[in-house]
């Protein structure tokens, strides 16, 4: 176990892990209630919610044996504020991505290739810090590559500006 | 048809130029993502479904079979020359294989682990040949009792092999069995957990699951390890193992085959999983252990041999009785399925062109992969050094574009992306995202055979029991449950056992356990 990558991130604080057995506990619990709700039925008859309330169940119980070990358990890695940054960012220029797209229903989408390049731009400039000229030349390279492929190729119908 | 015909006839189907072609190019994407970090298996073979629409069921499985066993292959390079794992099933082959190549042996290094991957695969694809037939013709007799139950010793199995944490992994199935519920009730008709938006009335789409929780999920996963080193490769020169190489790794090799071949079958069993064990093992047979993390050869030969042997013969348990044991394989089985192919175990008589013309194509991409994989290091060496920043952004523009012309729909393109996220959660808190995608797949599977057992039973849940079949799968089931915690008492009784830290095995892990 000599050589091993070393920029591993910091393990989890115990706040953490607290909230990784949380957050399945209650979304179990919650399913559980939604799944009484629906019906359970009976072993004859079995409702709507039978099958769902035994997931929910799993779920329930997995979280339950989970919180007495969170101090033992060494895995799952702290957030950091850098990664952070990046992931919003990211999920950020993938929604941006999706309204050019497809529009909000308000108003028509762009037709992918916009949506396309100005999603890798912001990404490159802003995430990746590339130069000026790296950002455009991939941005309109990849995008171009993108329509041979989908529009030319393989004939998807993507709802497109160009050819 | 007696077997030799049928294998006859599937090496007609193989070799028909078109699929030889698939073969190729399935071998080599697979060997470059299995290169790149952040993009697996999964999101790749996923990535393609759009494609294969066009392509008749055969080629569309050779190809994405192609991508499989090739990123097996193609992971080993990196961890060799670069110490980066390309892929989960190569994460050990770092630890002696980085050490071999400082020592200026990277040669002997991938020399072996190609000849390893090349022994192990054959040896599996020998399995499949004679052993899916027999137990295609057991399954016939399989009622819904039977497939409860295999389903669920699936998902415990699932569960218990993972690499990560066990309870963690039921969770995760938990969950995944949840989401399977999402949409109409075919039985009785009531929307379930829509929450009354239109478009999930129909459920869920694992394309878009595993699109979201494999292909954004690891991509945001790697952007927030971004602040890597530069790597810069060890050199190599021939790329072949002496003679004495062979020697001292040809145990490992015979073991590691065997072993990826038995873990492959089993549900959950993976590439990951099979290398991990086969690397333990050759720690414990070797009469010197200590050489191991110095460069010990048999911990490169075995565990590659392992990863793929165990990625081949887990082709069996899907097309032999329709039932995906990684998410690799539930990937595959949603191809088949938009293929209009059930998979199970009429497939060798209804589609025996898909089936035997898969299982024989396997023979030449292990052959392409021998034969590619030694000129092509240098080439794949160059291809880790693309930013992850540029990499990151082509590929979710990809991954978008891909879900949208799966049901053109907008909505599905806002699904990935809450998944995406959830992927990177999980992956991030701990959790493998490979149950949750398994138990969805298989959860379609349980409930409705479930619900039609209880039927045939009249609600008597002892009747799972009293069937000989689902009896004996049931006694694995507990059997399962047990042994772990067995294991884990013999575990306490020698710590100094566990040779792969904790923070290595779910860190780097899987896309495709």
């Amino acid at each position: 176990m000599t050589d091993l990558p070393e920029d591993d991130p910091p393990p989890a604080t115990t706040t953490g892990r607290l909230i990784a057995a949380a957050v399945p506990l209650i979304v179990g619990a919650a399913a559980l209630v939604n799944s009484i709700l629906l019906g359970v039925g009976s072993l004859t008859d079995p409702g709507a919610g039978l099958w769902p309330a035994g997931a929910s169940c799993l779920m329930i119980l997995g979280s339950v044996l989970l919180l007495p070990r969170l101090r033992s358990m060494h895995d799952g890695e702290r957030f950091g504020g850098v990664g952070l940054r990046t992931i919003g960012l990211s999920l950020v220029f993938a929604g941006v991505f999706v309204i050019l797209f497809g529009g909000m229903g308000s108003w028509p989408g762009t037709g992918f290739e916009w949506a396309t390049a100005l999603m890798l731009a912001l990404w490159l400039k802003l995430i990746g810090g590339e130069s000026w000229l790296m950002t455009a030349a991939v941005s309109v390279g990849v995008t171009a590559g993108l329509h041979l492929l989908f529009i030319e190729l393989l004939k998807a119908p993507i709802p497109h500006t160009i050819g | 048809m007696d077997l030799f015909d049928s294998v006859l006839s599937g090496f007609e189907v193989a070799l028909a130029p078109e699929n030889i072609l698939w073969v190729f190019v399935g071998a080599l994407i697979g060997m470059v993502i299995g290169v790149l970090p952040g993009i697996g298996p999964v999101p790749t073979i996923t990535l393609l479904l759009p494609i294969t629409y066009s392509l008749r069921p055969d080629s569309a499985i050779i190809l994405l079979a192609g991508v499989y066993y090739g990123a097996m292959y193609g992971g080993t390079i990196t961890s060799v020359l670069l110490k980066v794992p390309g892929e989960a099933a190569s994460v050990v082959t770092v630890i002696d294989g980085y050490q071999m190549a400082k020592r200026g042996r990277a040669g002997s290094a991938l020399g072996i682990a190609a000849i390893g991957s090349f022994i192990g695969g054959t040896v599996a694809i020998l399995g499949l040949t004679f052993g899916a037939p027999v137990l295609a013709r057991h399954a016939l007799s399989f009622g819904p009792p039977e497939y409860t139950v295999l389903a669920l010793l699936g998902i415990l199995m699932v569960a218990t092999l993972t690499t990560g944490s066990t309870i963690k992994a039921v969770i995760a199935a938990g969950a995944g069995l949840l989401l399977a519920t999402i949409g109409i009730d075919q039985f009785v008709g009531v929307e379930r957990f829509t929450g009354g938006v239109l478009q999930l009335t129909k459920g869920l789409d694992f394309v878009t699951l595993a699109m979201g929780l494999f292909g954004l999920g690891e991509i945001f996963y790697a952007l927030d390890h971004r602040s890597r080193k530069t790597f810069a490769a060890l050199p190599f020169n021939n790329v072949w193992p002496s003679r004495a190489d062979i020697r001292e790794s040809r145990w490992a090799i015979l073991r590691g085959s065997v072993l990826g071949f038995g873990l492959g079958v089993l549900p959950g069993g993976s590439g990951t999983l099979a290398s991990m064990a086969s690397y333990t093992v050759e720690r414990k047979a070797a009469k010197t252990p200590q050489r191991f993390g110095r460069g010990a050869i048999e911990g490169v030969a075995g565990p590659e041999t392992a990863n793929n042997a165990a990625a081949t013969a887990s082709f069996i348990p899907l097309l032999t009785l329709g039932i995906p044991t990684n998410a690799v394989m539930a990937v595959i089985l949603g191809a088949l399925m938009l293929q209009g192919v059930a998979p199970g175990p009429n497939l060798i008589n209804e589609k025996p062109e898909v089936f035997w013309g898969v299982i024989d194509s396997m023979y030449l991409g292990n052959v392409l992969l021998l034969i590619m994989s030694i000129p092509l290091v240098g080439l794949f060496v160059k291809l880790v050094a693309v930013r992850e920043s540029i990499l990151a952004p082509v590929v979710v523009a990809v991954v978008m574009l891909g879900t949208y012309t799966i049901a053109n729909t907008v909505f599905d393109m806002w699904i990935v992306i809450a998944f995406g996220l959830l992927g990177y959660l999980m992956r991030k808190t701990g959790f493998d995202p490979g149950p949750l995608l398994l138990a969805f797949v298989l959860g379609k599977i349980l409930e409705e055979s479930f619900r039609q057992s209880l039927r045939i039973f009249s609600g008597d849940i002892l009747g799972f029991v009293e069937r000989p079949i689902s009896g004996t799968l049931v006694a694995v089931i507990a059997l399962v449950a047990i042994v772990p915690v067995i294991m884990r008492l013999i575990r306490r009784r020698q710590p100094a056992a566990m040779i792969v830290p904790p923070e290595v095995t779910h860190q780097k892990e899987p896309a495709d356990s």
